[in-house]
């Protein structure tokens, strides 16, 4: 009874807001989804066989994991059965299902093989080192809107829905990563949407509050003023 | 007259053109069908005097076989140390003569290619770039 008691009040102070920490995924949203879905143009690969990694339009942070979907056709057939094998594990490591890992900067071919190993096409993949966390704003809709500014004021009820995204040296980079991410101050709270990659940051109450996001080594503080 | 100038003839284009190699009729080589990456290298090179490879680390590069063997013999490709330089066959329609050729790590290796009438060795060079 007594520890029920002790949890409802731990449960009570943290929605009250005395602090608030979490982690989870970040990069950009939906970045699981890149691939040539329905529309395969087939001068993605350097063989212009299929559209495998249709979406690679950056290097990947160094340090993340992408997901590419495989979803292509070539010619007379559907997709087959692929794997994924990269040139140079040691700047990309293939962990299966599609997803590899950054593990070291530079380039590495993948090569996306059929069953009996045969390449079917490949593309080159670069890897970066990431100096930058940035904020960005997405409509409710998915549709990016913009950085979000360091300094920010809300009033009481706004949300913003936000990602958290890897630059290096001005360009955005791919890939996800552990996000961790603390509120100081009671009155914004972060909730992690239903959408791997996007939170939303809520003004509850008036005051100022700052939220911090770390990954990779990096960090970004925003500070929030929310207005009455 | 006519001869003697048919002959002279004949000796200046022998001596201008060269005489037939006796191998001619057995050459393979392979050529690249693709380009490498920006800021990163990727050269064959089929000269008289080398035969010769020079790919990134991490580059892949499809290459294609030429032959002078009659018909259209089965090429195959094999690198003599695959943890420097990586080969895989290409699914091409109706073109088995495709492969892949990508740097693994930096280093010296050869590649050969044959096709059971002709043979050609390659000197590679794995840059570390």
């Amino acid at each position: 009874m007594m520890r029920r008691w002790l949890s409802c009040a731990l449960l009570i102070a943290s929605a009250a807001g005395c602090g608030d920490s979490g982690e989870g995924l970040g990069g950009r949203p939906n970045s699981g989804l890149i691939g040539g879905s329905g529309t395969a143009r087939p001068e993605c690969g350097a063989l212009a066989q299929g559209c495998m990694g249709q979406g690679l339009d950056a290097p990947i942070a160094l340090g993340s994991t992408l997901e590419i979907a495989l979803d292509y056709q070539i010619g007379g057939s559907s997709g087959p059965p692929t794997e994924i094998e990269s040139a140079n594990p040691l700047v990309l490591k293939s962990e299966g299902k599609g997803r590899v890992t950054a593990t070291g900067e530079g380039i590495s071919a993948l090569m996306f093989a059929a069953p009996d190993g045969a390449v079917i096409d490949f593309l080159h993949v670069w890897v970066a080192a990431p100096d930058e966390l940035r904020v960005v704003r997405y409509g409710d809709e998915g549709n990016l809107l913009g950085r979000v500014q360091d300094e920010v004021k809300l009033l009481v009820g706004d949300e913003l829905l936000v990602a958290v995204e890897t630059y290096g040296k001005g360009q955005a980079l791919l890939g996800n990563f552990l996000l961790e991410y603390e509120v100081t101050g009671a009155d914004v709270a972060v909730v992690p949407d239903a959408v791997d990659g996007l939170y939303r940051v809520v003004a509850r109450t008036a005051g100022a509050s700052t939220i911090t996001f770390k990954a990779l080594g990096l960090n970004r503080a925003i500070a929030i003023e929310v207005l009455p | 007259m006519n001869a003697v100038r048919a002959i002279l003839i004949s000796a200046f284009a022998t001596a201008a053109i060269g005489c037939p190699k006796a191998d001619q009729a057995k050459r393979i080589e392979i050529y690249a069908l693709t380009a490498p990456p920006p800021a990163r290298a990727a050269q064959i090179t089929n000269g008289d005097a080398a035969h010769r490879v020079v790919i990134g680390k991490g580059v892949a590069l499809a290459v294609t076989s030429w032959t002078t063997c009659p018909g259209s013999p089965d090429t195959a490709l094999s690198s003599a140390d695959p943890t420097t330089l990586g080969t895989r066959t290409v699914y091409r329609r109706g073109m088995p003569d495709q492969f892949l050729i990508f740097g693994v790590r930096a280093g010296f290796t050869t590649l050969t290619a044959k096709n059971g009438c002709a043979e050609q060795r390659y000197d590679v060079e794995v840059r570390a770039d």
